[in-house]
């Protein structure tokens, strides 16, 4: 089925993480597509880009970046640009993201999405770079709203009017990330219902789902859990606008095993045929759950875990 | 292909911000307030205090997943001390977090308290731990660099068909995955028990001789006998094996029976990418 943008509905996926490895490459389980963080392949000529290969036979997959920081004021890099372009040519990818923030300046990088100044200038240096980066890889970019923890006092824009000015001066493609708009909207205290309902519904080709943590005075999209039912309840909203489009669960700490991420991004296809809220989990339980057990969970909750992946000895 | 101009209040947001977040001297205070906005629940400080320290735990999670036996072998609060210090010394500019900790080995080797001493008085202690961080290192190059799977090298029973002449002229090319190393403790056993989940005590010196290559997509150690890491190491693509055996400092030759064994061997482990026969 074609949409938006011309790219198709994928339907229920996951994110490839390669303690899945073994797993996937056993029972090829029936799920309808993968993403890949594209950084953990385009330099890689061992076992995950094999791995890789074999599942991009198999099933539909999506390149998910991390680095293309698109709203850096430093030059483009083109050296990763073409690496990206290079491997997206070898798997044939739906559609290739990343996320509407910069990662570094000054040739340094933080390796984390951090947030834009949300006003005009802005949103002239991201168009341009957009409309670069798009002529470069020969295909419509697909970008990601981002959580975030500070805001700029310059800042004039909201971050949904950036998105659609940006998403229609530039035809690139959204990701929504249903569980960054709400744990933005905490952190920053507006309605996330708002937000979804003034995103361009016509410019969204993907969701994300996720769990975040509570850490008393704030949210951190920490990747490591379930979703919760605000989010679920948010993303039935957006998903309702969209009349449906490819939705990814992310889970990238304290990773369970496949089975239990495939169950959970299955709540999903419920979620979107309009089940109805699980007895005993009303709006609201799972956040004081989550709340509680950041409390005891050791270490710092860390914002979009990173992705490495180790080597296997033999 | 062209891009825009650099926004210059843009430019300068992102660079006070970059500085806050990654210096430990960087921007604080009044100008916190100034330039990012408190929430209902927190103080711009408090909220850029997320993004600090979430640059150092990203950081630090990424080392501490590249070196477990290292950190198994310091403690965790002494190797985070370690790796604190080798990213203000070393912070990140790649687009990937693979090339992190490329530097780390060299680091521990420049800010050992002994560098100036002479060698035979260097705590041993020491070179331990940048055994274990190089071949740390080592094992993750090689697990996702460049093997010998899509193309598998010669056959051992065709290249040891060759007559003895012939296999004498003939050029060993190792394996870009091929690694050859002299440690003073065996530090791949160290390494091997950490993978597999237990809590070695820390090794005894002892001469290790090794090899670490990849067959099958999966990172394999190789203990050698002195002799044998000699003739690897002599086998550089340029040599004959001619060459490479009159090259040796060795108290005898090697027999020609085993040193068809040792080929055979590492044929079947993919330690060459070819051999080249001549004409």
């Amino acid at each position: 089925m074609e949409h938006r943008l011309g790219l198709p509905d994928l339907g229920f996926g996951v994110g490839l993480r390669n303690i899945h490895f073994d797993h996937i490459l056993e029972h090829w389980p029936a799920v309808d597509w993968f993403e890949v963080i594209s950084e953990n392949f385009i330099d890689s000529a061992g076992r995950p880009r094999w791995v890789l290969d074999r599942i991009a036979e198999r099933y539909p997959v999506v390149m998910h970046g991390v680095s293309l920081s698109i709203g850096s004021s430093d030059p483009l890099d083109f050296a990763y640009l073409g690496k990206l372009k290079a491997l997206a040519a070898a798997v044939r990818p739906a559609w290739v993201s990343d996320h509407l923030c910069w990662t570094g300046v000054l040739g340094r990088t933080t390796h984390d999405l951090l947030p834009m100044p949300l006003d005009e200038e802005s949103l002239r240096h991201v168009v341009g770079r957009i409309r670069t980066v798009q002529d470069f890889l020969k295909r419509p970019l697909v970008l990601e709203n981002p959580s975030t923890y500070v805001s700029f006092t310059s800042d004039t824009l909201a971050e949904w009017e950036f998105l659609r000015a940006m998403s229609e001066e530039t035809g690139c493609g959204l990701l929504l990330d249903v569980n960054n708009v709400y744990v933005s909207s905490v952190n920053h205290g507006f309605d996330p219902r708002v937000y979804v309902a003034a995103v361009p519904a016509e410019r969204i080709v993907q969701f994300h789902l996720a769990g975040h943590t509570h850490c008393g005075t704030h949210l951190v999209d920490t990747h490591d859990g379930a979703v919760v039912d605000r989010v679920w309840e948010l993303y039935r909203l957006a998903y309702g606008r969209t009349r449906g489009v490819a939705t990814l669960l992310e889970w990238d700490a304290r990773i369970p095993p496949f089975p239990v991420l495939h169950a959970e991004v299955l709540k999903a296809r419920d979620w979107a045929r309009g089940a109805a809220v699980p007895a005993g989990s009303e709006a609201g339980a799972v956040d004081e759950a989550a709340a509680a057990a950041a409390a005891d969970a050791p270490g710092f909750p860390l914002s979009n875990p990173p992705h490495l992946v180790a080597p296997e000895l033999g | 292909m062209s891009e825009p101009e650099p926004a210059p209040e843009l430019a300068r947001r992102q660079r006070w911000l970059q500085a806050a977040i990654t210096r430990p001297d960087g921007p604080r205070g009044p100008d916190t307030a100034g330039v990012l906005t408190a929430s209902a629940t927190q103080s711009a400080a408090e909220r850029l205090g997320i993004y600090q320290r979430s640059y150092q735990a990203r950081l630090l999670e990424c080392l501490r997943a590249v070196f477990p036996a290292l950190r198994h072998a310091l403690g965790e609060p002494l190797f985070d001390r370690f790796a604190a210090d080798y990213l203000a010394r070393h912070p990140p500019s790649g687009y990937t977090l693979g090339r992190l900790a490329d530097a780390f080995p060299g680091y521990l080797v420049a800010t050992r308290p002994d560098a100036d001493w002479p060698a035979a008085a260097r705590a041993p202690w020491a070179d331990l731990l940048v055994e274990l961080a190089t071949l740390e290192l080592a094992c993750q190059e090689i697990y996702d660099g460049p093997g010998l799977e899509g193309a598998p090298g010669p056959a051992a029973d065709e290249v040891l068909a060759l007559p003895r002449a012939a296999l004498l002229a003939a050029r060993f090319v190792p394996a870009l995955c091929l690694r050859l190393y002299r440690f003073d403790f065996p530090v791949h056993d160290y390494v091997a028990a950490v993978h597999r989940g237990e809590a070695p005590a820390l090794p005894a010196p002892r001469a290790t001789p090794l090899a670490v290559s990849r067959r099958d997509y999966r990172v394999r150690f190789h203990p050698l006998f002195t002799d044998q890491h000699a003739l690897l190491a002599a086998l550089d693509g340029r040599r004959t094996l001619g060459e490479a055996l009159a090259a040796l400092d060795v108290p005898e030759p090697i027999d020609p029976a085993v040193l068809r064994s040792w080929l055979r061997l590492w044929l079947g482990d993919c330690f060459f990418a070819d051999v080249e026969r001549p004409a």
